[in-house]
């Protein structure tokens, strides 16, 4: 980051044109047209994700007997998918949100990118609660809705939570997400380069001018905003964990499971948040931005939740030892000697030991461990719900009729459709619209604001409000 | 035809205008009208009857008392059709031989019926054809070889109707030299013989049940799938404790058997062993001078000097001497069984020990066999005339409802043999072996469309009537014979009214009756059987001394080196009949739970002698004949046995039942090992390869668990006023059930797990059959199952066999977690699953704590013509992407309320049964209104040995457990 | 101050004949510092209608301005408490008292279960009411015609460069003496803003008529689109919530039978349980002499028979077998049971009617069991006796 000439009471003195050079570093992805390695890249993503949904079609033409689900494996790959892309969407409304709330600057550099990853995240996830009905044409039914049969949804069914905490969490992150860009969509319109770009911009941008009157009103928005999304993201995980935490399945049938699923989801979110952006700063050249600080506090939070989520695991191991429950005992045993032990082993490497790597700090700030940490961390995550789901399912409380669980192509074709329409959605928000909040990085940095603190006049007429130009 | 049509129809042939004919026609304009104006939804006709049969209304179902002489053990049957068409198999309640219960087979006999592989057509060298050549050439070739004095071979299966038989003579006598061979893989052949080696003559013997105390099994699965009804009742009637004292049955046997897994005292013995240990118990018993038998010198002599010691039974001297006290401690109410795969001079010895009890007509009464028994071939009968075949003595070779080529030992050389006739028909319901290498292929009618009559049961004589006119252009092989008599004898060409006349000639004057013939007939179609007088009993209380030492000395001759091999009827297919049943191919072995093949089950220890592992090939051969067969390692076997199921492997049987499984035919000679089944000496070779044997269990113990609960006899008294586990009622629900609240009872002590109840299930819900490959990845869709689980040390556990479905749970998690409300309580108590609300998010099914649950993962009906003919019209057939789940036969429950409403009565207990209910033979399984204090299932609910399956869970299940029960010799601990 | 000089109105603008008007004057600062000083001027110099313009939130301003924080607070939180109640109110109904349903046992009103949905509405509400308020309601935005927009400052004002904006409806305001006023300020620049009249832009854009068709077509083609998706494509397998049933149903065609008929009739010669055949068809008097009434008169009996009556024989022999009918217009007039020949036949023979008809008069025997009619013979007998009592019944 280049160093800002600042001179306290010197009113002229910072650099008018860091500004400037602030805005151009953001709108360069969007003014000069993509390279050959983006086009390589969307053209990989976008192909997986078609592959995805052709598989998705060919499951709701012939039945989801052509993935691995069985009796009494009922759920596997998709609710895994589910429960793990939810999971990578929390990291944004915490980093938009919560360090906001905390104050934390550092966050204005990755917050704007990690909203965008919480959108697409839930996007992706919310495909799969579709797809993964039996007659998926009759999706609206879980949606209480009037219809000809008079009949409403079951409001005690975990699955009906889910639909509300999932479609709300979208709805609020997506306007949260945008507030934060308006602004920045204004400057995009000043900086148009071609017509399509003016008209879009502007249109998104409500003709945004940056009156006082509309700043005050929206930093006040953008404060309620995040006091409403902190309790939210909290909800949506604890809901989601309700699917497993409300049943009878032994491994399923526990209360630790809110609090864990939460510290998981900030764990899996933080860790695909670090392996885009270190992609990301790189590709477009804005290190200077996105520092090797922002990422090591990133690193901290990353270790935090890791340790959350390993103890999350040996007390649900106490638990089950502690409640002296067959079943529950015989689960334990299950996932650690069980068919699916290794499943188990990969989880607990790599969301338990594998970020320990972090306590030192030249780790923390070394780009390649943070990388490869980032990405194991992801797999372990995936693994987790794995873990969670199949392993409890598989063998439950009738010796008679437990049964073993193998994915099929179509599940695995499933898994990297849904990663490569994440990726693909990425890679378009990283061309249309800036990837940094502009606004927020301008006013954050050292001189931006006024410097003298000044009497205002009194016994004037008050200003009026609502000027009208 | 078009409703149009079909008024213009009966206008022109309806010469008066009667009021019937009338609302016909007004119902039938109305279904004109109706149809003419329709949206897609109401596209199809609606035809009502020209002229509606008496007692017939469109929709409700009429019995027909009938019987079913091609399954095994002739069950005789009510037939329940709906609109003219059977869609339900029950047992005839007034049959003693039934008692309204039925066998899996018979279940499953509708979809033999409507089974689309079925012949349709009369077929000429591939060609069709059409009856009146195929009558008028078998005619001609019958009397071109009558004329070149070639002989006639005529193989069927073994005739248990008398009228059929008369039917043989009559073509017999008609063509002169005709040779009839009656062909059954399974029979009774050794224990004739081995009983008339004994006695003098041919005899066999039923248990006694309510007066037999103690049973000794000889490799005899009488509990077993293919095993009497009857039996199944007799037994499970004397296992329940409150009942009065508790049969004791001991089971020595090779092969883990249904029978073994009810045993009180399961010993395990390999079949070439079993001899001895009745030698053994012989001279056990004629060391007593009270014995009858001992009072015969030259016996005990014989005994004295050939009498085997206990060591060389080998079995631990405690158990030998609790058995033999068992026995002998109240001889005329024991009794020693001897199971029909063994050979004769085991049934002689078992026959002297029975006699020595003295037992007959306490525990045991003898009866003369029937005349079906009777009528099987010795080998060397076979022997010679495929010899003759081969040398071209037969003009013609007439297989009817035989499958000679398939059935035959292989070294026979049957099939080739069969190319020297210049003639072979064969008759059949499905595509066969025989079929295959026929130049007339007939197509048989079913037993549904069949008339006929049978002697099975002793002192019965059973009708059997047809229930639809035949399906395709088929006829049943009994009116073929008629019809190609030669022209001068040409009788009626309806056997229906052969039947009825030789009734009236032969049944009709013996029978005693008072009205007249055509009311006698009725009525004898309308019970499905009448009385005869049952012959004089067979003699068998003298040994004879001869035939015995013949006996002893073959059973201390016999020792067997190296493996021995014991085939034993297909739990599932029986002799290969049923192959292409996939009701029965998908219904899982009792004891293995494997579905869709066979193996060569084994001993852990003879596998790791084997040094090879489930599923892998092994090649079994002995005296140069072998057989590749993989490995089914199962616990209890006894080492060095291997059991084969046979009617696997079929080469022609179908699309479903072509090359299932595999077939330890080949392995076998016409002149048989020890017995036509079992061959000793049998060496192994591990071969290359291996095969998916899809076992629907993964898992066998119970971890302990308290799903299953035992009890033993001795320990009944002593748990008397204590509640057994589970049964304490957690927080009663905010709910209460009015009226009625539908329950069950399941009683473990009584279930020896035949299967009866999950095929009646199936047949009875439209559930349909997924395969092999879909069973092995768990997609299998049976609303009932039997869960078996091992207790004990794995050489020799114990089994218990749990019926599970859906439990009606009052607290269901099921429907706390559906998000759209699919599935909610019924103001009755039953958890009612919607279909058609039903999105598939299959999250009932995971909170199922029983896995009860179905899911239509894929679509699975069969679409082939006729198959749509088996659904049942009360029960939703249900598509892909919808959850399913026993309903407690809710349609049942339904008509029987509609019942008692039209009989202006109040619902009764046991108006309504389940199908699973109504099927059980050991009437294991109880249905009922839990409000009504007097209703069975109520007072079961509160028996002292009932229990809620999971029950601390919470989630009230409606269907409460009996705990299994057992009656072992205090002290004795095997 | 060289660029203050051009951007003076040119005399020209009023001459060209464009309906542009000024609308306001704005004035660009270089630092926040000098956005501040001169906003302190602005305000002595007794203008009231105006604002800042920057492209980030400057801190501070409000107190210069002498504004109060924004009150977008109390919309969420009305929203919000709004949502709670809508949500358990909702759902209280639905589940309770709509259509109340027996789900595993719980009460129709589950309180637990029901208080995630309330908490995701009522976050969902607030949020929704806080944006909306903020933008629309308070901010009075979308504002595409504001002359802001216009400006060629307005790239550096989103960037770089600060500004205040003053209203011409501002009492104070004049063209050249508010330019100067900002211009003494210390501004880089100071522009006059013009707008031409906004009436024109939904005028040529919103009101035109192509654009108005565009609507009409979206609109009658997804109507038309929703209609066929529900008229047909509940018809389509597997969308017909399984209406096409392979099974064959009472009444049914099948395609398996040559004739096509579905019900087929039982095969000749057979007996179906409880259906044995009549003994004395075609001789009713073998009957009457042959077959005795099973049933001894009971009240049940009676009550059951007068049933059976009422359902079957009233219509045409009327409630009291007088003959009188309902049903005697249609057909014709059936006799009176109450004749001397009625009264005397044995119950056999009055059976015999009934199972075979006679005359005009039908047979019964599929639609009454056996039973019943003799249950019916039992109470017809009453009736007879009841008409013409002998005299002991009298005394």
């Amino acid at each position: 980051m280049k160093q800002v000439p600042s001179a306290p009471g010197h009113d002229v003195a910072f650099d008018q044109e860091l500004l400037a050079q602030i805005d151009d570093d953001i709108a360069a992805p969007m003014r000069v047209p993509p390279g050959k390695l983006w086009w390589a890249a969307i053209a990989f993503t976008s192909s997986l994700m078609l592959l995805g949904f052709a598989l998705m079609g060919y499951t709701a033409y012939r039945g989801i007997g052509v993935w691995g689900n069985n009796s009494p494996v009922f759920w596997a790959f998709p609710i895994v998918n589910f429960v793990f892309w939810i999971g990578i969407g929390h990291a944004g409304t915490l980093i938009s949100a919560i360090l906001f709330l905390f104050r934390q600057p550092w966050r204005n550099a990755i917050a704007r990118f990690a909203e965008a990853m919480t959108i697409f995240a839930v996007m992706t996830a919310g495909l799969f609660p579709l797809i993964h009905m039996g007659r998926p044409w009759l999706a609206h039914w879980v949606f209480p809705v009037p219809n000809d049969m008079s009949l409403w949804v079951n409001f005690r069914s975990p699955l009906v939570w889910d639909v509300f905490a999932i479609s709300t969490y979208f709805t609020v992150s997506l306007l949260f997400w945008y507030v934060g860009l308006i602004p920045d969509l204004a400057a995009m319109r000043e900086r148009a380069v071609t017509k399509v770009h003016r008209v879009v911009y502007s249109l998104l941008s409500w003709g945004w001018t940056g009156l006082n009157r509309h700043w005050r009103h929206y930093e006040r928005a953008y404060l309620i905003l995040a006091g409403v999304s902190t309790p939210l993201v909290v909800s949506v995980h604890t809901i989601v964990s309700f699917d497993f935490a409300t049943s009878v399945i032994p491994g399923w049938h526990t209360t630790i499971l809110p609090p864990y699923f939460v510290a998981g989801a900030v764990f899996s979110g933080f860790a695909m948040v670090m392996t885009v952006l270190i992609i990301l700063r790189r590709l477009f050249r804005i290190e200077h931005l996105i520092t090797i600080r922002h990422l090591e506090y990133m690193n901290k939070v990353i270790l935090a939740t890791g340790l959350m989520v390993g103890y999350a695991y040996l007390v649900e191991m106490f638990t089950a030892w502690y409640s002296a429950e067959e079943p529950e005992r015989f689960m334990l045993l299950n996932r650690l000697t069980g068919p699916y032990a290794w499943a188990f082993a990969v989880m607990f490497t790599c969301n338990v030991i594998v970020p320990q790597v972090h306590w030192f700090k030249k780790a923390r700030t070394s780009l390649p461990i943070m990388f490869v940490v980032s990405i194991l961390v992801n797999v372990g995550m995936w693994f987790e719900r794995f873990v969670i789901i199949v392993t409890s399912l598989h063998r439950d409380f009738l010796p008679a009729s437990w049964g073993l669980y193998a994915p099929t192509l179509v599940d695995f074709g499933i898994l990297a459709g849904s990663f490569g329409m994440f990726f693909t959605l990425v890679l378009i928000f990283v061309r249309a619209l800036p990837v940094i909040s502009m606004t927020e990085v301008k006013a954050t940095i050292p001189g931006s604001q006024m410097t003298r603190r000044r009497h205002s006049p009194s016994e004037l007429p008050d200003v009026e409000d609502g000027i009208h130009v | 035809m078009s409703p149009i049509e079909e008024i213009k129809h009966s206008l022109a042939e309806s010469a008066g205008l009667d009021r019937r004919r009338f609302l016909a026609i007004l119902s039938a304009s109305l279904a004109a009208a109706s149809s003419g104006c329709n949206r897609l939804s109401e596209r199809g006709e609606i035809v009502s009857y020209r002229v509606q049969p008496e007692g017939v209304l469109p929709g409700v179902s009429q019995a027909y008392a009938s019987s079913l002489p091609g399954y095994p053990h002739a069950p005789a049957v009510l037939v329940f059709t709906r609109d003219g068409r059977p869609i339900k198999i029950e047992g005839n309640p007034d049959h003693p031989a039934s008692g309204g219960a039925t066998d899996a087979y018979s279940q499953a006999a509708t979809l033999d019926l409507y089974d689309p592989d079925r012949l349709g057509k009369p077929l000429y060298k591939g060609q069709q054809s059409n009856w009146k050549d195929a009558d008028g050439q078998i005619r001609a070739a019958l009397k071109q070889a009558a004329a070149s004095r070639e002989r006639i071979l005529l193989i069927t299966p073994a005739l248990v109707s008398p009228a059929a038989r008369s039917v043989v003579q009559r073509f017999q006598t008609a063509w002169g030299s005709v040779t009839h061979l009656t062909l059954e893989m399974f029979h009774s052949g050794e224990a004739l013989r081995g009983r008339r080696m004994v006695h003098g003559e041919p005899s066999t013997s039923r248990v006694n049940w309510d007066k037999a105390r103690r049973v000794l099994g000889c490799e005899c699965d009488f509990l077993g799938p293919a095993g009497r009804v009857a039996d199944h009742a007799g037994f499970a009637a004397r296992r329940r404790p409150e009942d009065g004292e508790m049969i004791r049955l001991w089971v020595a046997e090779g092969a883990m058997t249904s029978t073994g897994a009810k045993a009180d005292h399961r010993l395990p013995v390999r079949p070439s062993a079993q001899p001895r240990l009745l030698l053994w118990l012989l001279a056990e018993l004629v060391r007593d001078e009270r014995q009858p038998l001992a009072s015969n010198a030259d016996i005990r002599s014989l005994l004295t000097q050939l009498g085997v010691s206990s060591e060389e039974v080998g079995l631990p001297k405690d158990v030998l001497e609790a058995l033999r006290a068992d026995l002998v401690g109240d001889p005329h109410r024991s009794c020693v069984l001897a199971g029909d795969q063994l050979p004769w001079y085991t049934h002689s010895l078992a026959a002297a020990v029975n006699s020595g009890l003295g037992n007959e007509g306490t525990a045991l009464s003898s009866v003369v066999p029937s005349p079906a028994q009777l009528s099987v071939p010795a080998p060397d009968e076979w022997a010679a005339t495929v010899d003759e075949l081969r040398r071209g003595q037969f003009g013609a070779v007439l297989c009817m409802m035989a499958n000679p080529v398939y059935s035959l030992s292989a070294d026979l050389g049957f099939a080739t043999a069969l190319e020297n006739a210049p003639l072979v028909v064969s008759s059949s319901l499905l595509p066969s072996e025989t079929t295959a290498k026929a130049q007339w292929i007939l197509p048989a009618a079913h037993d549904l469309e069949s008339w006929g009559d049978n002697d099975d049961h002793p002192g019965l004589l059973t009708l059997q009537q047809p229930t639809l006119s035949p399906l395709f252009e088929s006829r049943q092989w009994e009116q073929m014979l008629l019809a190609w008599l030669p022209e001068n004898q040409l009788t009626t060409p309806d056997y229906g009214a052969y039947l009825k006349s030789r009734w009236e000639t032969e049944v009709y004057p013996v029978a005693g009756a008072a009205e007249d013939f055509d009311r006698f007939w009725q009525a004898a179609l309308h019970d499905g059987f009448i009385k005869t007088n049952s012959p004089a009993p067979p003699v068998v209380h003298k040994i004879d001394p001869t035939g015995l030492s013949e006996a002893v000395g073959e059973a201390r001759r016999l020792n067997s080196p190296e493996l021995e091999l014991l085939i034993v009827p297909g739990s599932r297919t029986y002799d290969g009949r049923f192959a292409n049943n996939g009701w029965l191919q998908e219904l899982p072995n009792p004891v293995t739970t494997q579905v869709w093949g066979n193996g060569a089950v084994v001993s852990e220890k003879t596998a790791q002698r084997l040094n090879r592992l489930e599923g892998e090939l092994v090649e079994f051969s002995v005296e140069g004949r072998s057989v590749t067969i993989p490995l089914l390692v199962e616990p209890g076997v006894a080492d060095d046995v291997v059991l084969v199921e046979a009617g696997y492997a079929r080469k022609t049987a179908g699309s479903v039942g072509t090359g299932v499984g595999f077939d330890a035919k080949p392995l076998t000679s016409n002149s048989g090992g020890i017995s036509p089944w079992l061959y000793t000496g049998v060496t192994a070779r591990a071969a290359q390869g291996s095969a998916v044997l899809v076992r629907v269990q993964g898992h066998h113990d119970t971890k302990g668990r308290s799903m299953v609960q035992e009890i033993e006899a001795a320990g009944w008294l002593k748990l008397a006023g204590a509640k057994t586990v589970h049964t304490a009622k957690t927080s009663p629900s905010s709910w209460e059930y009015k009226g009625h609240k539908w329950g069950l009872a399941v009683d473990l002590a009584a279930c020896t797990g035949c299967g009866a109840c999950t095929i009646a299930c199936v047949a009875e819900n439209n559930i349909p059959v997924v395969g092999a490959e879909q069973v092995r990845r768990g997609r299998e869709m049976h609303w009932i199952r039997l869960d078996r689980y091992y207790v004990g040390k794995p050489e020799n556990p114990r089994v218990v066999h749990q019926p599970m479905m859906c439990q009606q749970c009052d607290f269901a998690p099921c429907e706390k977690v559906c998000p759209v409300a699919a599935t909610v309580h019924s103001p009755e108590g039953l958890d009612e699953m919607v279909y058609n609300r039903c999105v598939g998010t299959r999250y009932c099914a995971n909170n199922c704590p029983y896995k009860v649950r179905r899911f239509n993962f894929l679509d699975f009906h069969d679409k082939r013509s006729p198959a749509e003919l088996i659904f049942n019209p009360e029960v939703t057939v249900r598509r892909r992407g919808v959850m399913e789940k026993c309903t407690f036969c809710v349609q049942r429950i339904a008509a029987g309320r509609l019942k008692a409403k039209i009989e202006g009565r109040p619902l009764r207990d046991g108006d309504i049964q389940t199908a699973c209910q109504q099927a059980c033979p050991a009437g294991a399984i109880v249905f009922g209104d839990l409000n009504d204090p007097q209703s069975r299932v109520h007072k079961l609910a509160a028996s002292r040995r009932g229990y809620l399956a999971l029950g601390e869970l919470g989630v009230q299940p409606a269907v409460t457990y009996l705990s299994a029960t057992r009656n072992p010799c205090p002290g004795l601990k095997i | 101050m060289s660029d203050f000089r051009d951007v003076r109105p040119a005399p020209s603008s009023e001459a060209d004949g464009t309906q542009e008007k000024i609308v306001g004057a704005l004035a660009v600062y270089e630092s926040p510092d000098r956005l501040a000083d001169a906003l302190v001027a602005v305000r002595q110099s007794g203008l009231t209608r105006f604002d800042t313009v920057s492209p980030y939130p400057l801190h501070g301003l409000d107190h210069l301005l002498g504004k109060s924080p924004s009150r977008l607070g109390y919309v969420a939180a009305i929203a919000g408490i709004a949502a709670t109640a809508i949500a358990k109110l909702a759902q209280w109904w639905t589940s309770a008292v709509d259509y109340p349903l027996n789900i595993g046992g719980s009460p129709l009103f589950s309180l637990p279960a029901f208080v995630p949905v309330t908490f995701e509405l009522m976050v969902l509400f607030a949020s929704i009411a806080t944006v909306v308020g903020m933008l629309a309601v308070f901010n009075g935005l979308p504002q595409y015609g504001s002359a802001l927009l216009r400006s060629r400052h307005m790239k550096a004002l989103t960037c770089n460069r600060y500004g205040i904006v003053v209203d011409a409806k501002d009492g104070e305001f004049d063209p050249h003496a508010t330019s100067d006023l900002l211009g003494g300020t210390g501004a880089m620049s100071v522009e006059l803003l013009k707008r031409e009249n906004v009436s024109r832009f939904y005028r040529e854009r919103i009101l035109s008529v192509p654009f108005l068709l565009l609507l009409v077509g979206v609109a009658i083609f997804s109507s038309t689109a929703t209609r066929m998706v529900y008229r047909y494509g509940g018809e389509i397998p597997p969308f017909d919530f399984m209406k096409r049933q392979p099974k064959v149903s009472a009444q049914q065609v099948s395609a398996v039978f040559p004739d096509g008929l579905g019900t087929r009739s039982g095969v000749p010669g057979t007996v179906a349980r409880g259906s044995l055949p009549y003994a004395f068809a075609g001789d009713p008097e073998r009957a009457g002499q042959e077959l005795i009434n099973p049933f001894k008169a009971s009240h049940e009996v009676m009550t059951r028979g007068r049933a059976q009556y009422g359902v079957f024989c009233q219509p045409c022999h009327g409630r009291l077998a007088d003959g009188r009918g309902t049903l005697t217009t249609a057909f014709p007039k059936a006799p009176t049971l109450h004749s001397r020949k009625a009264r005397e036949w044995s119950d056999g023979r009055i059976y015999a009617v009934l199972t075979e008809g006679q005359n005009i008069m039908p047979a019964y025997v599929s639609q009454i069991s056996g039973k019943d009619r003799w249950q019916i013979i039992h109470y017809l007998r009453a009736m007879q006796r009841s008409q013409n009592a002998p005299e002991r019944d009298l005394q």
